[in-house]
């Protein structure tokens, strides 16, 4: 029998595979989503509520609880084996979530200046140090599903100054949230589904008037691609417009998406379709009243949205950022609170009525969380939430010096969900002192306890399904720690910090 | 002849098969090397001819490289793969360009291995620069920004070797040759200072800015709103992209977000369909028989113009026009409906373009008459220029210094002006956002604080308003001045607790807008003296003030009413540390001397501590406003009164030098740079000028020369060098 595998063959062979093993990795990828069809579709939100909390009512008593020693974490207790409330904060209403959530401390800034730059929490690092990259919610909706992530925002009606409006950033720039839930639903859910989109229908051949909105804006498009091209414009000029541009096209895909039916453009595994087929809007929001109750009804709008974005796989990356005051003007009257928020109850001595306000918080974060629970993913067989990691953080941490400190240790942190078995919930980890031999010092003297919180950022990232070379991408950093000031004295500790994890996933 | 393939030939053939596919895909195949449409047509006649932007060549700079692995598919699973490809190759340069342009590489430039930083802007212009451009205190390139720098070493040969430095490096230097503006203590004299190499007029580098919130709505109120109901503007204004407040100003914010495209189409879809099924609208713009390509270009040559701001380009009126005409067939409605969403969007309305016109034989640009008139009325009155004054820049009178001067003073007169001058003194003095009122009944003593509000906020207005134009007043004028030129009941029971009297003059001890109700309410019964204190350093003396860090909460608690320590003892104690005192040595002063009047604007000579219940006076602590001014100088004499503070700032330089420098950062909408510091002398001269000016009934007051020279000095309509 003549072998037909002669030596011609083997080179042609060898010359395809050659110039196919570039392609190897976007092949695999490819085959793995298609593979991945019957995954559950990951879901990211953040929830920052500002105002800071006295760490002995967020925190369990650590004199009270069952510690057990773990090489890993230093110490742990399950959260179902604290009997009573987990914390004065962190109360009942968590109490079936339990086996869901986790709670973290000694999670510290890397950063010089967190304070007020709200964004240091999703950045790892603030706008103001210099660091341009996107923050992890952007980041991660690009790198999942090629598009923005839904930023939301809850403020008083003074709040307009720039740390109170905003945790993410875009090309070195604050994105301000979203404070019309209203506006938020219908960009989400009926963007390509306006009026004339529905009412004008005719059988005469002729291009619909969503046909038309598309041509419209491809339209607007080659505009601003035209003009992007004027050698008059300087470079900082056609930056601006490639960003537009750039949002214009991501604006084309959910209106081509979203064109064939009503109720958006929601879809995709792990969906609920019969809950996102006609999603009830919240409705006009109380926006700038000036009446402190209206700031409850705003909040509950925005958490509707975000879960409905959630949900609906619309905006499965998603974060709101709640603020109930304005720099020394807000009142909590919505709590029935009297004392003026900043400095009586953000910085002086009305203890018990921060602890109010954050039980409210704590309230609406549980709800959130019990309502993803709720919703079985269509994938999987599991919950929303257990397929999801929800963050609930602010940028006050606490230190010996103060338990209600500006400062940068010890960051009040509580993960719900367990993005898809990933994430081991369902503890209380303390993650000590003794990370980096102690030795993690910051600039302004003193040293550091426990872990960067550039750790969690990673965990949060590559649990999801974001791989370092997607949250690396742009140039300079990705989200470890990478030799900042403050941490460079850990090159001593041969950590690579780059890439090291927190250890709570499986 | 059909030849059968047996087993063996099958695999054989189906690997090369396999190995051909795989080449042809590696030449060109893959997913993500589609080529965008190049937009080769341009959107103005001004424009000339693509050119690459950062790292890019063409139409090959944009696709991705070979070995590039895809985007994963979309859970829309409908996105056009011309969109993707192209958001995600854009986004990819954008961040690139940002970053190289803004931002560190930490593992480039790196001279410290142990340190691992990059070096500072002045250790890397003393390294890069210095050699050619003089040491860094006197460089001939003082406030080159980073886009110029990074221009330069691309076109320039002698300095291509820099071409390593990257996108943080230049900006850096660039930060070190631009200090920004501060003072210098210098006592009553101009603090601006003007270095001859610097004197020459160096226009704006960015010339595309986007509007702001405020101005995108003023500009849609004025084309359209006559069109829509109260509660479709209503919606209108909800829908509106926010912008950040950065520093005292909130137009500043060049952001750009998914959000800001979002609203844009949905306030244009919105627009569009209440204008296109309006029939005066119709009527008005689109007054012809046939919806053909002559009606697109009525609308083009009139409200179309009106809202880009500029002629329509012949290729933009093309394509609109086949798009009318297309989107007619279905209704006319609809036609209307199309070119209004494409306008409401376009470049031309979203921002502010000025692209400049060529001089010939000069190589350079300059502002075309109509992008002049535009810029004048945004700086004015913060909307683009009505017919009157387009039809007068058209006919040049906006060419010569007089003629601009004239056309200035009519704009800033106009009501559009008055609000816009209104605007800046309410964010400079920060009345324009009362905090809720919480008094405490006995503290209160039946004024309704509510309408205080609203009474104190209207008299502050007429007070500037009066100084600026009636009084023609000068600086101190404007900041001693003690009319009261709008006044109620309720007003005069703060002012005159003693009867009103025949001047109707303030108090001499209670002088300027810093002694207003308006500037002195805090919503509750305590003073803020720090945030009072705050408030003049940063906006009235523009000191750089940062926030505090690592301070334990309970030290920036605000003092409880003790009748043992006043509000003043208790903030002198806790800010005593020499750490604290970095800030608050200079911002302790005036929240001292302001503590003569309490949290509704009454003059006090003591502190009235209460008992719980408020009905008891347990200790009246007495005011003690003498203080170490440290206005331009730490060593500028003690006062002992708030009187005596106010009249240290008007004798100050920092007072109408900070003025000046406010005035000129909100008409350019950006901070003042190290370039601007001949046009912040200028107009420093005219606000404080060095002899006495004798005023004739036809000359304008020195706050009023002010306001005007931020606009005509000559970098104001300036060439455009690119």
């Amino acid at each position: 029998m003549v072998s037909y595998v002669n030596r011609r063959f083997v080179l042609k062979g060898a010359g395809g595979v050659t110039v196919f093993l570039p392609y190897l990795g976007s092949w695999l990828w490819s085959n793995k989503l298609r593979a991945a069809e019957n995954k559950p579709l990951p879901r990211f939100a953040m929830i920052f509520s500002g105002h800071g909390q006295f760490s002995e009512h967020w925190l369990p008593d650590p004199n009270k609880v069952n510690w057990e020693q773990d090489s890993m974490y230093e110490r742990y207790v399950s959260l179902s084996r604290i009997a009573g409330d987990i914390s004065p904060i962190i109360g009942k209403d968590f109490d079936p979530l339990r086996a869901k959530i986790t709670l973290m401390s000694r999670i510290d800034y890397a950063s010089d200046r967190p304070n007020h730059n709200c964004e240091a929490l999703l950045l790892g690092d603030t706008l103001s140090s210099g660091q341009g990259r996107d923050s992890m919610d952007h980041v991660m909706a690009q790198a999942l599903f090629g598009s923005s992530p839904l930023n939301l925002a809850v403020n008083s009606p003074y709040s307009s100054s720039q740390d109170k409006h905003h945790i993410s950033t875009k090309n070195g720039r604050a994105v301000v949230g979203v404070s019309n839930p209203a506006k938020a639903f219908d960009n989400l859910f009926n963007l390509g589904n306006t009026a004339a989109a529905v009412e004008v229908q005719n059988n005469s051949g002729q291009p619909t008037p969503a046909q038309n909105n598309l041509k419209a804006i491809d339209l607007v498009r080659e505009q601003y691609l035209s003009l992007r091209n004027s050698s008059k414009l300087s470079q900082v000029d056609k930056l601006k417009l490639e960003e537009h541009v750039a949002f214009i096209s991501e604006l084309q895909g959910k209106l081509k998406g979203s064109e064939p039916t009503k109720g958006g453009s929601g879809g995709g595994q792990g969906v609920p379709k019969s809950m996102c087929k006609n999603p009830k809007s919240p409705g006009p929001a109380p926006l700038n009243t000036g009446r402190s109750e209206d700031y409850g009804i705003v909040l509950d709008q925005s958490m509707e949205v975000m879960r409905l974005g959630l949900v609906c796989g619309v905006a499965p990356v998603a974060t709101v950022m709640l603020h109930a005051y304005d720099y020394f003007n807000g009142t909590l009257g919505f709590l029935g609170l009297k004392s003026v928020f900043h400095e009586s109850i953000g910085h002086g001595e009305a203890k018990g009525e921060k602890l109010i306000l954050q039980r409210y918080y704590a309230k609406k974060v549980a709800e959130f969380m019990r309502a993803l629970d709720q919703v079985e993913d269509t994938v999987g067989g599991s919950t929303v939430l257990d397929n999801s990691l929800v963050a609930w953080m602010n940028d006050l941490g606490s230190s010996a010096n103060s338990p209600n400190d500006h400062a940068r240790a010890n960051l009040p942190i509580l993960i719900g969900g367990k993005a898809g078995g990933k994430w081991k919930s369902g503890k209380f980890v303390d993650y000590g002192r003794n990370y980096g031999q102690g030795k993690r010092i910051h600039s302004a003297g003193g040293f550091y306890q426990g872990r960067p919180v550039n750790q969690l950022l990673l965990t949060m990232l590559q649990s999801l399904g974001v791989r370092p070379d997607q949250y690396e991408t742009q140039p300079g950093a990705g989200f470890g720690v990478y030799g900042s000031k403050s941490e460079s004295m850990q090159q001593n500790s041969a950590r690579n910090h780059k890439t090291e994890k927190l250890p709570i996933v499986s | 002849m059909v030849k059968r393939l047996d087993a063996n030939n099958k695999i054989r053939y189906g690997l090369e098969w396999l190995c051909v596919a795989v080449v042809l895909v590696s030449c060109g195949g893959g997913r993500r090397s589609t080529p965008v449409k190049s937009g080769a047509t341009t959107v103005e006649e001004q424009q000339d001819q693509p050119t690459p932007t950062v790292g890019a060549q063409g139409d090959d700079a944009r696709r991705v490289p070979m070995g590039k692995k895809p985007k994963p598919a979309s859970p829309r699973g409908k996105g056009d793969e011309d969109f993707d490809s192209f958001r995600f190759i854009t986004n990819v340069r954008v961040q690139k360009a940002h970053h190289d342009m803004m931002h560190p590489d930490p593992n480039k430039d790196v001279k410290d291995p142990q340190k691992n930083e990059l070096e500072s802007g002045e250790v890397l212009y003393q390294k890069n620069c210095q050699t050619c451009h003089m040491e860094l205190a006197k460089s001939d390139k003082k406030g080159a920004s980073a886009d110029t720098i990074a221009m330069a070493i691309q076109k320039i040969p002698q300095m291509q070797h820099l071409r390593t430095l990257s996108g943080e490096a230049v900006r850096r230097i660039a930060d070190a040759m631009d200090i920004g503006v501060g003072f210098k203590g210098s006592q009553g004299k101009n603090p601006f200072e003007c270095a001859a190499m610097s004197s020459a007029p160096q226009a704006d580098v960015d010339y595309l800015a986007r509007l702001s919130k405020k101005q995108y709505l003023l500009l849609l109120k004025s084309e359209v709103g006559e069109y829509l109901s109260a509660a479709q503007w209503q919606e209108i204004v909800n829908l509106a992209p926010s912008d950040s407040k950065v520093g005292i100003f909130d137009h500043f914010d060049q952001g750009i977000s998914i959000d800001h495209i979002q609203s844009y189409y949905t306030i244009a879809r919105k627009i569009a369909d209440v204008t296109a099924k309006n029939d005066s609208f119709r009527q008005r713009h689109f007054a012809c028989g046939n919806y053909d390509t002559a009606c697109a270009r009525r609308f083009a040559e009139g409200l179309g113009a009106q809202l880009l701001r500029r002629p329509w380009s012949a290729d933009f009126l093309r394509k609109m026009s086949e798009l009318f005409v297309e989107a007619a067939q279905s209704s006319r409605e609809e036609a209307v409906r199309v070119m209004m969403m494409v306008v409401l969007q376009s470049p031309g309305f979203i921002y502010r373009l000025e692209l400049g016109e060529s001089v010939s034989g000069q190589g350079t640009l300059r502002l075309s008459r109509e992008e002049l008139a535009h810029r004048l009325a945004f700086a004015l009155t913060n909307q683009p220029a009505d017919a009157a004054l387009l039809q007068a820049a058209r006919a040049g009178q906006l060419g010569d210094s007089q003629g601009l001067r004239r056309h200035a003073l009519q704009l800033i007169r106009s009501e559009k002006g008055k609000t816009r001058v209104r605007e800046f003194l309410q964010f400079l003095f920060e009345y324009y956002e009362q905090p809720d009122p919480n008094y405490s009944s006995h503290f209160a003593m039946g004024i309704n604080a509510g309408q205080l509000y609203r009474e104190a906020e209207q008299e502050l207005d007429a007070y500037f308003e009066d100084v600026i134009w009636t009084q023609k007043g000068d600086y101190q004028d404007f900041i001693l001045g003690r009319r009261v030129v709008r006044s109620s009941p309720t007003l005069d029971r703060l002012y005159f607790p003693e009867g009103k009297p025949a001047t109707g003059l303030l108090p001499a001890e209670r002088p300027g807008p810093m002694a207003r109700v308006a500037f002195l309410t805090t919503g509750r019964d305590e003073t803020h003296l720090v945030h009072r204190g705050l408030l003049v350093r940063r906006n009235l003396l523009c000191d750089q003030i940062g926030t505090p860090n690592d301070i334990p909460a309970e030290q920036l608690a605000p003092p409880v009413p003790n009748p043992k320590s006043s509000t003043r003892e208790q903030i002198e104690t806790r800010t005593s540390p020499a750490f604290c005192q970095s800030c608050h040595a200079k911002i302790n002063p005036p929240g001292f001397v302001l503590e003569s009047f309490d949290s509704l604007g009454r003059m006090r000579t003591h502190e009235n501590i209460y008992n719980k219940n408020g009905s008891q006076i347990i200790a009246a602590l007495p005011i003690v406003a003498k203080t170490m001014p440290n206005i331009d100088h730490p060593s500028d004499p003690e006062v002992q009164s708030y009187q005596q503070f106010v009249e240290a700032i008007a004798q100050s330089s920092a007072g109408p030098g900070c003025l000046t420098k406010q005035w000129y950062e909100f008409v350019k909408a950006r901070p003042a740079k190290e370039r601007d510091l001949c046009q912040l002398k200028t107009m420093y001269d005219r606000l404080v000028p060095e002899k006495p000016v004798q005023l004739n009934s036809a000359d304008l007051g020195p706050i009023a020369e002010l306001l005007l020279a931020a606009v005509l000095a000559p970098e104001f309509r300036l060439l455009i060098k690119r």
